[in-house]
């Protein structure tokens, strides 16, 4: 844009001090205002009346002025004094002062300025006067509303992120957060991160935020920590280093994205995945069995034996058994949807599911007992067929576990209800020979069975989806009596859709 | 049955000793079960069997254990011990390295069930042309 200056005052002669020269400022002042030449910065003497009496050569060069303008003539076109002129104020008072002002440059348009009006000790041939000093900030100003808009899409990125966000510095004490972390841990500054993310009391062993600190690379893990709430969540975490101008790292940043669905999911193909592999070797026993049922019926018809036909005969009827266990246990793997809720009381429960062993268990000189602790006997919801299926599996591995004690038994077969504040739990123990050495690391994460022919090996598998439709937890662990004990902990209150995480199918206490 | 060749079975599952008997009696060998494997032990130091079949996993005692017994025995340690075992396909290597790690003695063979009839044979055969 170009701009020409326009004076309502043009006069025909001007003053001498009117056109600005320094013949006409004081001798004093001479040497000062030629030294404001060589500023980059506008420089003007401005009269009690708002004449500029002197210009240095960046303003005459870059504003076009004429002398013997009004200063707001030159920086607005205007014609009257601006409202928030402080040159009264200044005059007044008597002390400088300094402001932030937009004025007309013809040259570039537009430009910001930071002025500074300060009163001269010595006046002009009319009287007061003023040196007033503007810097060109427009770039200044430019890259200032750049980097508030930088901050501002930080801070959008920051917030906005689905990510649970926390900058650690070098004592892993947490200095910063975003909405979404304090959602789900609760004000955390000032707190150490492990105490916030897994209640630890010192810090986790490898630890990315520490690795970040100390190569200065982005690491990644995948953690289990806690929500507030208490419960778990299973997370994959960044950590990005903050770096200073010398390129050291003084903080860490570490984001956080849940992935408690995905590895929910994960669990489900894998368990799947065993599933199918047990089904095909349940299968191929069945079929084993029935193959050999038919050698050995064939065989006792060569050679005419009733007894030897009759155990072929079994052998083909087990199998066929066998295989409509396996369906039914297939079916309720398959199974989808919610599980069917009604009341429950935990001890009728319990009693149902025993007095369905009490024969077999006679039968074979086992004691079966049922404990309970707590009596509270309160109802709580839950899928009855589902629950009563998923005990009566884990008493039936019992029982089948201290038939195999023979002489050195007598086997004892407990039932136990512990009814807590916020959970059922059902305890599960025999006395048997516990689970063999050579399979104890691989018997719970692959569901292998050590009944042989007997068993699918489905029915852990069963057990423990049963359980988790139910928002609880399967686990096991050595009985000081020397078996097993099997334990079912269900949440009162019904939990849905996985919410508590396992390591694994079914985990190990 | 005279010279019959005596093979001792050892598996807890009776339906799968009753096959096997009646497989090896079909081919002329003279077959005793046990489905016990802490009665086994006693049975096979009384026959003295000339091939065993042993399972590896019954509830009461591991074949594992029973093979190391039979193994220090320096009566029994010259039978072919040929084992028959329904485990997991991925758990087969685990014993198979097992085995194969042990100093005193390994199994003659290592077969899986179900049982393929002519391959039991021919491993029975074949551990009995070793001994002799």
């Amino acid at each position: 844009m170009f701009w020409t200056p326009v004076s309502p005052k043009k006069k025909e002669a001007p003053e001498p001090e009117e056109r600005g020269e320094i013949a006409n400022v004081p001798e004093e002042a001479r040497g000062g205002l030629s030294l404001l030449n060589l500023l980059p910065s506008y420089a003007c003497v401005v009269s009690g009346e708002r004449t500029v009496l002197w210009a240095n050569k960046a303003m005459k060069r870059d504003m076009g002025l004429v002398p013997g303008m009004r200063c707001f003539e030159v920086h607005w076109l205007r014609e009257e004094p601006c409202g928030e002129c402080p040159l009264e104020m200044v005059a007044s008072t008597g002390k400088s002062f300094c402001w932030e002002q937009s004025i007309e440059n013809p040259q570039t348009g537009k430009i910001q300025v930071l002025s500074q009006l300060i009163p001269l000790p010595w006046g002009f041939a009319r009287g007061r006067c003023f040196l007033e000093i503007s810097t060109d900030v427009t770039l200044f100003k430019r890259r200032q509303s750049q980097l508030e808009l930088s901050q501002r899409e930080y801070k959008a990125l920051f917030e906005g992120v689905p990510c649970y966000i926390s900058v650690q510095d070098r004592d892993f004490r947490i200095i910063k957060t975003n909405g979404l972390f304090q959602k789900e841990f609760g004000r955390a500054i000032g707190r150490k991160c492990y105490e916030v993310y897994k209640g630890r009391d010192k810090k986790c062993d490898p630890c990315p935020v520490e690795r970040t600190f100390v190569d200065g690379q982005i690491h990644f893990s995948e953690e289990t920590v806690r929500r507030r709430s208490g419960e778990p969540m299973e997370v994959v975490v960044y950590t990005a280093p903050i770096k200073d101008n010398w390129g050291t790292t003084y903080a860490v940043m570490e984001m956080s994205t849940e992935i408690t669905p995905v590895k929910t999911l994960q669990r489900e193909l894998a368990s799947l995945g065993q599933a199918v592999a047990i089904t095909a070797h349940s299968i191929k026993n069945i079929l084993g069995g029935l193959d050999g049922g038919a050698y050995v019926v064939r065989s006792a018809l060569r050679r005419n034996d009733p007894e030897l036909t009759e155990k072929g005969l079994s052998m083909i009827q087990e199998g066929v058994e066998m295989a409509r266990r396996l369906l039914q246990d297939i079916l309720l793997v398959s199974r989808h949807g919610r599980p069917k809720l009604e009341d429950i009381s935990p001890v009728n429960l319990a009693l149902e599911v025993i007095s369905l062993f009490q024969k077999r268990a006679g039968d074979l000189g086992i004691e079966l007992q049922l404990e309970t602790i707590g009596e509270r006997n309160l109802t709580f919801r839950g899928d009855h067929k589902g629950l009563h299926t998923a005990l009566a599996n884990l008493l039936s591995n019992a029982i089948d576990a201290c038939a195999s004690l023979g002489a050195q038994g007598p086997g004892k077969v407990f039932l136990r209800v512990h009814e807590l504040e916020e959970v059922v739990c059902f305890q599960v123990e025999d006395n048997g020979p516990g689970v063999p050495e050579e399979i104890k690391e691989k018997l719970f994460r692959e569901m292998v069975t050590t009944k042989g022919n007997a068993g699918t090996g489905l029915g852990l598998i069963v057990t423990n989806k049963i359980v988790r439709e139910h928002g609880g937890h399967l686990r096991y662990r050595s009985s000081p009596r020397g078996g097993t004990i099997f334990e079912i902990m269900i949440p009162r209150k019904p939990v849905f859709g996985e919410k508590y995480p396992e390591q694994t199918g079914l985990s190990s206490g | 049955m005279g010279g019959a060749k005596r093979i001792m079975i050892v598996d807890d599952e009776p339906s799968m000793t009753t096959y096997l008997a009646t497989l090896l009696e079909d081919h002329g060998y003279e077959a005793h079960c046990a489905n016990d494997p802490e009665e086994a032990l006693e049975r096979i130091r009384d026959l003295r069997p000339d091939v065993i079949l042993l399972d590896l996993l019954m509830p009461k005692k591991s074949g594992v254990t029973l093979f190391q017994k039979i193994s220090r025995d320096e009566s029994l340690a010259h039978i072919p011990i040929i084992v028959v075992t329904g485990i997991h396909d991925h758990m087969i290597e685990d014993f198979r390295s097992f085995f194969s790690s042990l100093k005193l003695r390994r199994p003659f063979a290592f077969l899986e069930k179900p049982v393929v009839p002519e391959e039991l044979l021919g491993k029975v055969r074949e551990s009995l042309a070793a001994v002799n």
